[in-house]
């Protein structure tokens, strides 16, 4: 993983999770007995690449970490903002030729996507507490790109529209069903877009399987 | 007695509990001592003067770059490794000085400090000595890289092959004509690791299928 990069975000990450609930949780405390219409959820994910993305994992799924914030827009319905990233990385030890000659050891390769979206779920189907939804996002994300070559590091980024279809299920549990957990499969689909190392624009698609824990 | 659930444990330490799990696990450290036995080829772009090369020369001195110092108690082997390698490619060597010379010279050197790129700096204090020039040089002159050359960060200790062409007309530019050169990451220490070293110049051999004269 990009460690260096994980360190400043993951704190933010934190930091987002932990005040939409606490200002939740003081509005909560005036009164526990209404429902509330938003829902906060930090969601621990775990990312299988597709497409070129395959070439920054060696089997596995990469590790990733997000924060959704739900409001209720009807019985049926909800909207909301959705921040993630997520990690990919690859070690090999093989040849790679360039044009005026090659070079062979120890090379990492690593993908972090990190994107903010704009999401919208519906409920069609609710039974013995569980609802389920089908939805999705649309927002944009920057993919950062590393490629080391034993101690030099070669870094590209770039900005992707994406859009995220997604399929889940909501299980509330606790007084007054307070607590949340929501278990959602996203296929994340940016845009191509970008220069990266190896040439031109990509896209790097991937699937996520998303865990929540939260509250409402 | 009824069991309640306590509103303020669950979330945010489970949050901060996984977050820490997550930064550590993927705090692998991409960099540790077995890493940098990089191997990296450079040749120059111009292919007939490499095709057309058929006779060597290998000095037996691995030069301390930088003008630092180093142990040089493993040089014979290395050449010697060096030697074997154009020999096995098909090269026929010249290694007398007084004779017909070689079209090109293979000088070794190791880095005494980190360098960004091949060390090209200095070339005469350096190589200057070598008997295979035949033409007046003095410490004007600069080394010549392979065109496209890509810079990587070589550590302390790198052992840097340079094939020389010795044919080139180089009194008038009074560049140092290199053909090919091979790197070898960080493993002429004090005390160098051989196999890892003689493992380095065969695969700098391996991934250089040009220099195979057929």
């Amino acid at each position: 993983m990009t460690h260096r990069r994980w360190r400043p975000l993951a704190p933010l990450l934190v930091a987002l999770s932990i005040a939409p609930l606490a200002a939740h949780r003081s509005a909560a405390q005036q009164s526990l007995a209404e429902p509330s219409n938003f829902m906060s959820l930090t969601t621990f994910e775990l990312s299988l690449p597709l497409g070129d993305t395959k070439r920054y994992m060696t089997g596995g799924l990469g590790p990733g970490l997000g924060w959704e914030g739900r409001w209720t827009v009807n019985p049926y319905s909800s909207a909301g903002v959705s921040l993630s990233v997520a990690g990919f990385s690859r070690h090999t030890e093989h040849t790679i030729d360039f044009p005026s000659g090659a070079a062979t050891g120890d090379q990492l390769r690593q993908l972090m996507p990190a994107q903010l979206l704009g999401v919208g779920y519906v409920y069609p189907y609710q039974q013995n507490g569980v609802r389920w939804y089908v939805g999705g996002g649309v927002g944009g994300g920057h993919t950062d790109q590393d490629f080391n070559l034993g101690t030099q590091q070669l870094s590209r980024g770039a900005w992707h529209l994406i859009v995220a279809p997604e399929i889940g299920a909501e299980v509330r549990a606790g007084p007054d069903n307070l607590f949340v957990g929501v278990f959602s499969l996203r296929y994340n689909a940016p845009i191509a877009a970008g220069d990266y190392l190896g040439g031109g624009s990509r896209r790097f698609q991937y699937l996520t399987l998303r865990i929540g824990i939260g509250e409402e | 007695m009824s069991w309640r659930v306590p509103r303020r444990i669950p979330v945010v330490p489970t949050a901060l509990l996984v977050v820490c799990g997550l930064v550590a696990a993927c705090d692998s450290a991409p960099l540790n001592p077995n890493n940098v036995g990089w191997v990296t080829t450079l040749v120059d772009s111009t292919p007939p003067a490499l095709q057309q090369a058929r006779t060597f020369a290998v000095p037996d001195t691995i030069v301390a770059l930088n003008g630092g110092t180093f142990n040089h108690a493993q040089d014979k082997v290395i050449a010697s490794e060096v030697r074997g390698q154009f020999l096995a490619h098909g090269w026929v060597e010249r290694a007398d000085t007084t004779g017909p010379k070689p079209d090109v010279v293979v000088v070794m050197g190791t880095n005494t400090r980190t360098e960004v790129g091949i060390s090209y700096a200095d070339w005469f204090p350096s190589y200057g000595w070598i008997p295979y020039w035949g033409t007046p040089a003095d410490p004007s002159w600069v080394w010549g890289a392979p065109a496209g050359a890509i810079a990587y960060v070589y550590e302390v200790g790198t052992l840097v092959i340079t094939m020389v062409d010795l044919r080139a007309p180089r009194e008038t530019t009074k560049r140092v004509p290199v053909l090919w050169v091979a790197a070898v990451n960080g493993v002429l220490g004090d005390s160098p690791v051989l196999p890892r070293v003689l493992t380095g110049i065969d695969q700098a051999f391996a991934q250089s299928p040009y220099l195979r004269i057929p």
